[in-house]
This record gives C-alpha cells, sequence and structure tokens, in this order.
C-alpha cells in the first residue's frame, strides 16, 4: 500500500526529521543520538581493535623481545649497584668504627697501640685471639690489651705470646686467666676468673661486702698488668661460696672481644 | 521480511565501511540513489530515512538533516523518469553527482533554517568517488542478486 503513496511516505518522513531536528536542542535527542552512537560504535571498536592488535602483532613481539633485554640488563646494572651498595655500606661502618677509635685514642694519656686482629676461631671466642704487632713494634708479653665497643672501654686481655709480626692476646674469660678486680663503689677487691661463656667470675669477695647487682668491676691496683680503674664488667648475680665467710659474683664483660676487629695495647 | 534484513545488512555494512575509511556520507548516498532507481521512490525514500538517521548519529551535522535530505533524494531518484537508462555508466554519474550536490543544498539550507549556521556547498576529493559510481553500482547489483533471483526496476 505504501509504495502506492510514496509522497505521503516522503511526508511522513520529512515530518519526523523536522520535529527531530526541531527538538534537536533537547538534552534527551542528544542523550538518545548518544546511546546510538555508543550501541553502534561498541562493537565497531572491538573489531578495530582487534584488527590493530593484529597489524600491531609484529611490532608487540619485537617490543616485547627488547623490553625483556631491557628488563635484564637492568636487572645486571642493579646487581651490580646494589653490589656497590653494600661496599660502601660496609666501608661506612669500617670508617665510623675507626674514627670513634681514633678519636678515643687521642683522648688518652697512655702511650697505646692500636692493633688488627688477624684470627679469631670460633672455638677460641672465650680463649684467645691472635693481633697482627709484635716484637717489631715493640710489644712484651704480659701488657694489658683493651677493646672499645659502643661507647665503652676495657679490658679484655693480656699479651701471653709474642713473636715478631704477632701476638697471642688470653682473654680474661679463658679458663686460666686470673686477674684482681674491684667492685666499686664498695670498694672490695676479689679474684675475677674466667670459666670460658660470655660471663666471669668474681671469687674471694668478703662476706659482708656491700655489692649489689649492676654494681661496676674495674681493675685493681693490686695488679702489675692493668692499671687501677679500668672497668671490666658489670655484675650480674650474687651466690655464697659454701661455708667460707667469701661469695662470689658472676660479671659480665663490658667488651665482648669476639665482637672486635681491632684492639689497644699499652 | 527477507528485504528488510537484506536493507538492515546493507545499512549496517555501508555505515560500518564508512567508519573504517572516515567517509560515511558518500557510499550510502550511491545506495540510495541505487536503490531508488531500480525499487521507485517508497523504497528511495525509507533507505534514505532511515540510512540519514544512522550516517546523522556520526556526522558532524545537526542530528535530522541527513534523513531528510537522504529521504528526499531517495524519493526524488525513484521519481525519475522510466526513459532514463539506469543501466547507463555516464546516466549513473550524472544522477549520482546531481543527487550528492542536491544533497548537500538541502542540508545547508536545513542547517541554516535550523541552527543558523552558514554553510559552505563545498565540492571536496570524496568527488572522485563519483567516478567509481558504475563500479559501485555493479557491487550494489551483484550483493542484490546474491539475496534475491531478480533485480526488476519498479519506478
Amino acid at each position: 500500500m505504501y509504495k502506492k503513496n510514496p509522497t505521503i511516505l516522503l511526508s511522513f518522513y520529512l515530518i519526523i526529521s523536522i520535529l527531530i531536528l526541531s527538538f534537536n536542542v533537547n538534552p534527551s535527542i542528544k542523550a538518545a543520538r548518544d546511546f546510538l552512537f555508543y550501541v553502534i560504535i561498541s562493537p565497531y571498536s572491538k573489531i578495530d581493535s582487534a584488527i590493530f592488535s593484529v597489524n600491531r602483532f609484529g611490532n608487540n613481539i619485537k617490543e616485547l623481545v627488547d623490553a625483556h633485554q631491557q628488563i635484564l640488563d637492568l636487572k645486571n646494572e642493579n646487581k651490580q649497584l646494589l653490589t656497590d651498595l653494600l661496599k660502601l655500606k660496609i666501608l661506612e661502618v669500617e670508617n665510623k668504627r675507626l674514627t670513634e677509635i681514633l678519636n678515643y685514642k687521642k683522648n688518652l694519656k697512655r702511650k697505646i697501640n692500636i692493633a688488627r686482629i688477624i684470627a679469631k676461631p670460633s672455638q677460641q671466642y672465650y680463649k684467645s685471639l691472635i693481633i697482627d704487632k709484635g716484637i717489631d713494634d715493640n710489644l712484651k708479653e704480659n701488657r694489658a690489651v683493651y677493646g672499645y665497643y659502643k661507647n665503652h672501654f676495657g679490658i679484655i686481655g693480656q699479651l701471653i705470646d709474642v713473636s715478631k709480626n704477632t701476638s697471642q692476646v688470653l682473654l680474661i674469660t679463658n679458663r686460666i686467666s686470673k686477674i684482681p678486680g674491684r667492685i666499686i663503689p664498695a670498694g672490695v677487691d676479689g679474684i675475677i676468673l674466667g670459666n670460658e661463656t660470655n660471663e666471669l667470675e668474681m671469687a674471694w669477695i668478703p662476706i659482708d661486702a656491700e655489692i649489689k647487682i649492676g654494681d661496676e668491676v674495674v681493675s685493681s691496683s693490686a695488679s702489675d698488668i692493668f692499671p687501677s680503674g679500668i672497668p671490666i664488667g658489670i655484675i650480674v648475680s650474687i651466690s655464697q661460696s659454701g661455708h667460707l665467710p667469701f661469695k662470689s659474683a658472676q660479671v659480665k664483660p663490658t667488651i665482648p672481644a669476639f665482637q672486635l676487629t681491632d684492639v689497644f695495647i699499652e | 521480511m527477507k528485504k528488510i534484513f537484506f536493507y538492515f545488512v546493507s545499512i549496517s555494512v555501508i555505515i560500518f565501511s564508512g567508519i573504517l575509511f572516515s567517509n560515511t556520507s558518500l557510499l550510502g548516498l550511491i545506495f540510495i540513489i541505487f536503490i531508488g532507481l531500480y525499487r521507485g521512490s517508497a523504497t528511495g525514500s525509507t533507505i534514505g530515512f532511515f540510512l540519514g538517521l544512522t550516517d546523522g548519529i556520526f556526522a558532524s551535522s545537526t542530528f535530522g538533516v541527513l534523513s531528510f535530505s537522504y529521504a528526499v533524494v531517495g524519493y526524488v531518484t525513484g521519481r525519475l523518469p522510466g526513459r532514463i537508462d539506469e543501466e547507463n555508466p555516464l546516466a549513473q554519474i550524472i544522477i549520482v553527482f546531481i543527487g550528492v550536490i542536491f544533497s548537500k543544498i538541502i542540508s545547508i539550507i536545513l542547517e541554516m533554517i535550523f541552527t543558523g549556521n552558514k554553510g559552505i556547498l563545498g565540492i571536496g576529493w570524496e568527488f572522485i568517488f563519483v567516478i567509481f559510481v558504475p563500479l559501485f553500482f555493479t557491487i550494489f547489483k551483484k550483493w542484490w542478486l546474491l539475496w534475491f533471483e531478480k533485480l526488476t526496476v519498479e519506478r
């Protein structure tokens, strides 16, 4: 039927077109147009992106290989930088430690040598250690050896075997080490014995001595080797010595010798 | 029903190829003129209206302008006298050329009336397309015969 009246049909289309044109400013018309655009363009955009992806496939592979190579290069570079950083950190720590030691040495009135620990066997942690100075550096046996650790200075042992360029240090924690010590502020003396652990034993303390945990133990004036008043450790426990009129104390050394890399020798 | 589906598929293909080659109007206009010449003014104006409506979504022109102008072009093409040989390539080129100009003039007038924008009738590079109109007509005929047994002139 409509084929017989094409003019009416055209008029109908033209009226619709004019109506659309008249309401073109209306937001709902714009929204409808946007919606239609989305409906039509969505499948197209997917097809288009698929074609684009296929075209880009070769380039993508190349970029992937290049990127992979770049990642490998960057990983290597990063590894090298981390190694350098680690070296710098070690040097920084070493530098700080040496600076502290040098500053401390400047403040000492006594004539002091600094020696580097060259051997510290694990089974000898509490017995002895080897340093890189000897007779050539004017060292002799029975010289006091000190350590400096975390801003603390203290006795760690004495020289027992001095050779041309090296020396052996007998640590105060060694079982054969026996040095006189004094508890301050009580001012009582005792003998500090090594027992090859991380603690020392201070024996022969008069039973009436007023000592307590936390008191400092220093070298006694009775010692021929160590000058008096040099820190040795801190009392961590006190016990009675059987029926004798003495008591003993467990002492934590001021300086953990196995942590050191350098020592002072008087 | 088959014809509706044919027109729907044709319009979709034209729209998508138009988007693909960034030229939404000329291929559609050639198809409208083809349909108008062979299937008459009722079908020509209907296809023109719907194709214009769809084209209008993507075109920068005001929505409704293309549906109006394409419907008119489809209608006028279907109203051309029967003595004009639609199989003649030269006639095809001239009809399409005039149809395109006519459509542009209608669009400019409508834009001026409804939006106040003064359009310029420009003849761009897309008019080279007009030379290939016989080729497009052949393709459209093949496309029609792919769906239907024969293509008879009904104007």
